[in-house]
């Protein structure tokens, strides 16, 4: 019976110090070759007129749309919906390099692994969540910034987050059809969210 | 051993070979094969978690070590930690990779070449401690304890103090640190000089208030810091819980930080006018009369009548009135001088703001000197000094003064890089004092400081008074550059620029040896082509660090394998818990530099030297200090009984002890937090009245006359016996113009500034593969204007030219900085060391090719231009040859794991 979790990660924009620790404790955890990043933080701006700009830190990764089209265009099942988690993942072993998949996802999150010859992306680290610890750019995080859980579940730290949060602070990268999952979290009085115009 | 060597290219061909004469490598795989394992690990694949402390930067967050087999394979954050909170950042995470990074130093290595041309002979410890001993008794004998120079900096797991404990036994000589006048010193002795209290630096470790629960602080004033880039796990982290909490924060910074970003007003002022702009904040405060009356009549020395002549505050005895301890004021009710004896008598109505009679002799009050330093500096007289908005300088006024005395400024490096040195933290210091915000809930300046910076555990012998090993007077009176600049004598100084000239030219002596713990000098050191050439020039000198750098190879004899932070023990608190950092794994023959300091401490004793077995002889050391150390076991001994003893009450500790326990409280966090509020009003046993503040007068000092003291005797009492500086220094901060100005440079129009990022501290991490792909080259931050201005785009190579030299850097178009100001961080690069022009390793991306090392210097400390002077830029036709700019060309220093040896420590010990 499939599960109706979506597992995903929030990011609070108001608090990320733009440090890059995620970035680094990601590629630290799994092990990502030099030059690639399952989680990669893009500075947005400064913008505006100076001296009144403003700036943010967007972590992006894997946004664990619910309407995946990474899922639909891979034609031997290498990615996959988990049916226990929900969670978009990738099985190397079915991977056959076509790179679809890499084309189908709207925001580039997905990585060649130029030596294993196959698809690579954030696992919202399912080895660290099956034995109860929280993915690593979850636990690292310097601005205490990211939340880890189901945002089908309100008592979730995921959906408590957003919960908490202003209607007008609630973004998510922009969907074409495709429902990202990761919610992130700006206040305009920091920042307009320029999600779309990275 | 054998002697054979071969060229560099060969060599990198060959690969891992043992004991023989090779480059250090910094490009390519290991220079020398893998130590034999002294004690194999066994394979038992169980995973232990170790508590550690992180020394990745000043912030020693606590971290986990997973170990496996001996082997470090995982870092993280540790939830005990009361400051990080389980959270840890891209240098400390990069933890593992500086560990294991394949172009470690290794051994002891013995240059065989000219200096510059890379190629060494590994010898054993026991060569190295002894042919070095052999150098410093020949030249201790033959030329006195001025021949020697030891020096260090702030990166990569010092042991800071160490090299004032080795030249004060030594007898004397000169310590430097490219830091120091340029960076903490200034602020560390001014402030709590002032204020009777602390200084205010975050980075460093002083300041805790913002870590309470309750988020005391209503206002904060960044001024010059970033704690986001400089503390990223600790005070970076908790910025972000007290803005989320409310707390109204201020950011004066050049640059477009993550704290700017956040910041209720941001000031991106030029650089170098700090001093302006903060003069404008206190004639805007006095004029209007915001400050904190009663707190100013009672506990600052402001209403005292000061001497003209002297500049000093009268004593009561001079105009026959009275005890010399007690200072005069002007009694209203009386219309006379009269003494105000401590702490304040309500009898009295003293006046705060005038001009009197006394004695025939026009005196006014320090209040009223104040107010007069400061009444040309308008709101908008700064904001055109300083290049912002005059409505939002009144706004960040506001919004300190309103918050106040639950608010406060900590003060950052910037100030401490350029001529205002000294008038920066001087004119922070009123501000807090003039609002109350000392020792208020929510003020930065609190009295939970340690007594040593950074909480330092191995100290120099005699920093708390006389000791049978303080240095003899009539070589603390020779230090380079000391009597001009006697601020240095707090760190136990000298001054760079004076050393460089000394060092050219033999006068007033010649400094022959160097020995140097830190990372790479010429990427830190100000005019480092200059500095570069002086040093040349010395007979003999050695390099310890974790790995080679610019240092090691145009200017070492011998090199020394130091220990990363993961290879070594150490205490250190956080707010109110005592951690720990435990070896967890020691590589090769790498050794914690206290124990090198040590070793030759020994053998200078069999050598004879009668001040070094002094140093050993535990009797004469005494605990607090502790004998020199035989072994890594009796270093960590000490470390053990000094917690135990300083903050535990305990004095049976050693090691097991405190290791037994740690990380834990030594108080409550209740205690911790509120004890220290107010703490100058408590009762002294003793004598019935309040503690007061740790100043001469026992009040804050907004008027400075300790410094004009400091200045003519050596000592901020007056009590000092060395010879006057040239000039006065002055009891009130003044604004002057940097020393390359844009406002009347043609030449070099475009002022530059550096400042840290999130991904280095000082010179390290440039050779770690995943810090340094996220900053592969040094970015050349500019305004959209300027770069139409030089016909730049984004991603363009460039030129950076000074008066001093020339660098590279790339642009980066931004609105990150204001039009006519340029940003670029210092860098290095390690892969071009053994490049066929090794000194490009120092000069491709190094902004210190264009610093200042020349006067203008800060008089009270002889700090030279890092920030605020003048260059020009042209486009480049490319990136410096050879230097690595693409993520995948770091793959040779991806980490090559190796075994736990027991260091140097196993094979060697005095």
């Amino acid at each position: 019976m499939p599960s109706m979790a979506h597992n995903a990660i929030v990011v609070d924009l108001d608090r990320c110090i733009g440090c890059y620790s995620c970035e680094v404790a990601c590629k630290m955890e799994n092990d990502i070759t030099l030059g690639e990043m399952w989680n990669k933080v893009v500075q947005v701006g400064p913008f505006g007129d100076f001296p009144d700009v403003s700036t943010y830190w967007l972590p992006t990764m894997c946004q664990q749309c619910a309407g995946s089209p990474c899922v639909s265009v891979c034609p031997t099942g290498a990615s996959f919906r988990d049916e226990e988690t929900n969670i978009v993942q990738i099985d190397k072993s079915k991977c056959i390099g076509c790179r679809y998949c890499l084309m189908a996802c709207p925001y580039g999150v997905r990585n060649w692994n130029k030596t294993e010859k196959v698809v690579e992306k954030c696992t919202l680290c399912n080895h660290l969540t099956a034995v109860g610890e929280l993915p690593a750019c979850v636990k690292v995080c310097c601005g205490k910034a990211r939340y880890y859980g189901d945002l089908d579940d309100p008592t979730s730290e995921a959906s408590q987050a957003v919960a908490a949060a202003a209607s007008d602070a609630v973004h998510h990268l922009p969907d074409v059809g495709n429902e990202p999952k990761t919610a992130y979290l700006l206040s305009p009085k920091y920042a307009e969210w320029k999600g779309g115009e990275l | 051993m054998t002697d054979f060597q071969l060229s560099r290219r060969t060599f990198l061909k060959v690969g891992a070979f043992a004991g023989a004469a090779g480059v250090l490598a910094s490009s390519l795989g290991n220079n020398l094969k893998s130590v034999q394992v002294a004690s194999a690990a066994e394979q038992t694949g169980i995973v232990e978690k170790i508590q550690t402390m992180c020394r990745a930067c000043l912030n020693n967050c606590g971290a986990i070590a997973h170990v496996q087999d001996g082997r470090v394979i995982k870092l993280e954050g540790d939830p005990a930690d009361p400051q990080s909170n389980g959270a840890l950042c891209a240098k400390g995470l990069s933890g593992i990779q500086a560990l294991y990074n394949p172009c470690r130093m290794k051994y002891p290595m013995k240059r065989v070449g000219e200096r510059g041309t890379n190629e060494w002979e590994r010898i054993s410890w026991e060569d190295a401690i002894n042919t070095i001993a052999d150098v410093l008794w020949e030249y201790y004998q033959k030329e006195g304890p001025k021949s020697l120079m030891c020096s260090t900096g702030g990166g990569g797991n010092p042991q800071f103090f160490s090299p004032h404990r080795f030249l004060g036994v030594w007898g004397g000589g000169n310590f430097f640190e490219p830091g120091c006048a340029q960076c903490y010193l200034p602020r560390n002795h001014t402030m709590p000089a002032m204020n009777g209290t602390a200084d205010t630096s975050f980075a460093d470790g002083t300041v805790t208030e913002p870590f309470m629960a309750d988020h005391p602080t209503k206002c904060y004033v960044c001024w010059g810091t970033a704690p986001s880039y400089s503390g990223t796990g600790s005070i970076g982290q908790v910025m972000t819980h007290a803005r989320a909490a409310g707390m109204k924060t201020v950011v004066i910074d050049p640059r477009m930080t993550p704290d700017a970003a956040r910041a209720d007003v941001w000031l991106p002022l030029r650089p170098a006018t700090d001093v302006a702009l903060a003069l404008a904040w206190i004639n805007y405060i006095v004029t209007e009369e915001l400050y904190n009356k009663e707190f100013v009549l009672e506990w600052s020395n402001l209403p005292f009548l000061v001497n003209e002549e002297t500049s000093i505050t009268y004593r009561a005895d001079e105009l026959g009135i009275g005890e010399k301890s007690d200072y005069v004021v002007w009694d209203a009710n009386t219309n006379s001088p009269q003494p105000m004896p401590y702490p304040f008598d309500p009898s009295l109505s003293p006046v705060l703001d005038g001009t009197f009679e006394v004695d025939g002799t026009t005196t006014k009050t320090a209040f009223r000197k104040l107010k007069e330093a400061v009444a040309e500096w308008s709101i908008e007289k700064a904001a055109e000094t300083c290049w912002v908005e005059a409505d939002k300088i009144e706004e960040a006024i506001k919004l300190y003064v309103e918050a106040s005395p639950n608010a406060g400024i900590s003060l950052g490096v910037a100030t401490d890089q350029n001529r205002g040195a000294a008038q920066a933290p001087q004119a922070i210091t009123i501000l807090d004092i003039l609002m109350g915000n000392i020792q208020s809930p929510g003020a930065i300046v609190q009295d939970r400081a340690p007594a040593v910076p950074c909480n330092y555990q191995v100290l120099p012998f005699g920093l708390f008074g006389p000791h049978p090993l303080s240095v003899p007077e009539e070589e603390v009176a020779a230090r380079l550059g000391y009597i001009e600049h006697k601020g240095l004598g707090h760190w136990l100084a000298s001054h760079i620029p004076t050393v460089v000239e000394a060092v050219k030219t033999g006068v007033p002596y010649r400094p022959k040896l160097w020995i140097e713990r830190s990372g790479n000098k010429l990427a830190m050191v100000g005019d480092a082509s200059g500095f570069a050439e002086a040093m040349k020039g010395l007979d003999f000198i050695v390099h310890m660090y974790m790995y080679p750098t610019s240092m090691s190879v145009e200017f070492a004899d011998i090199i020394l394998p130091t220990a990363e932070w993961l290879e070594t023990s150490y205490a250190q608190d956080r707010c109110n818990v005592y951690g720990i950092r435990r070896s967890i794994t020691q590589l090769y023959e790498a050794v914690d530099e206290c124990m090198i300091w040590s070793w030759l401490a020994f053998a200078m004793a069999e050598r004879g030297h009668e001040r070094f077995a002094m140093s050993i002889d535990p009797e004469i050391a005494g605990k607090r200090y502790g004998a020199y150390w035989r072994n890594y076991d009796e270093y960590k001994d000490f470390v053990g009984y000094t917690i135990g003893h300083e903050y535990y009450g305990k004095d049976d500790w050693d090691w097991t002890t405190f290791d037994a326990q740690a990380p834990s409280e030594f108080m409550s966090m209740e205690q911790y937090q509120n004890d220290p509020y107010y703490r100058y009003q408590k009762i002294d046993d003793e004598t019935g009245l309040p503690i007061g503040f740790k100043t001469t007068s026992r009040r804050t000092e907004a008027y400075f006359d300790g410094n004009v003291l400091l200045g003519r005797t050596g000592a901020l009492d007056g009590s000092g016996q060395l010879p006057p500086a040239s000039v006065d220094y002055k009891p009130l901060p003044y604004y002057e113009e940097p020393g390359e100005s844009p406002l009347t440079d043609t030449e070099y129009p475009y002022v530059l500034t550096q400042g840290r990022l999130a991904m280095y501290h000082h010179g390290t991490l440039r050779n770690v593969p995943y810090t340094r792909e996220l900053c592969p080259y040094p970015e050349t931050w500019m305004h959209p204007d300027t770069a139409r201005e030089i016909g730049v785009e984004d991603g363009d190579w460039l030129w950076l030219e000074s008066r001093r030299g020339k660098t590279q850097g790339r642009t980066r178009v931004t609105l990150s900085v204001q039009p006519k100001v340029i940003y670029q961080e210092r860098f290095w690069n390690p892969e071009l060391l053994d490049s066929d022009d090794p000194s490009q390793s120092w000069k491709a991306f190094n902004v210190n090719m264009l610093t200042k090392c020349d006067p203008p210097f800060n008089p009270e400390y002889g700090t030279y231009t890092l920030r605020g002077f003048q260059i020009k830029i042209t486009k480049a036709d490319g990136p410096p040859p050879g230097a690595w700019i693409k993520a995948e060309e770091f793959t040779p220093w991806l980490p090559d794991a190796s075994e736990n040896t027991g260091g140097g420590d196993a094979i060697y010990g005095a």
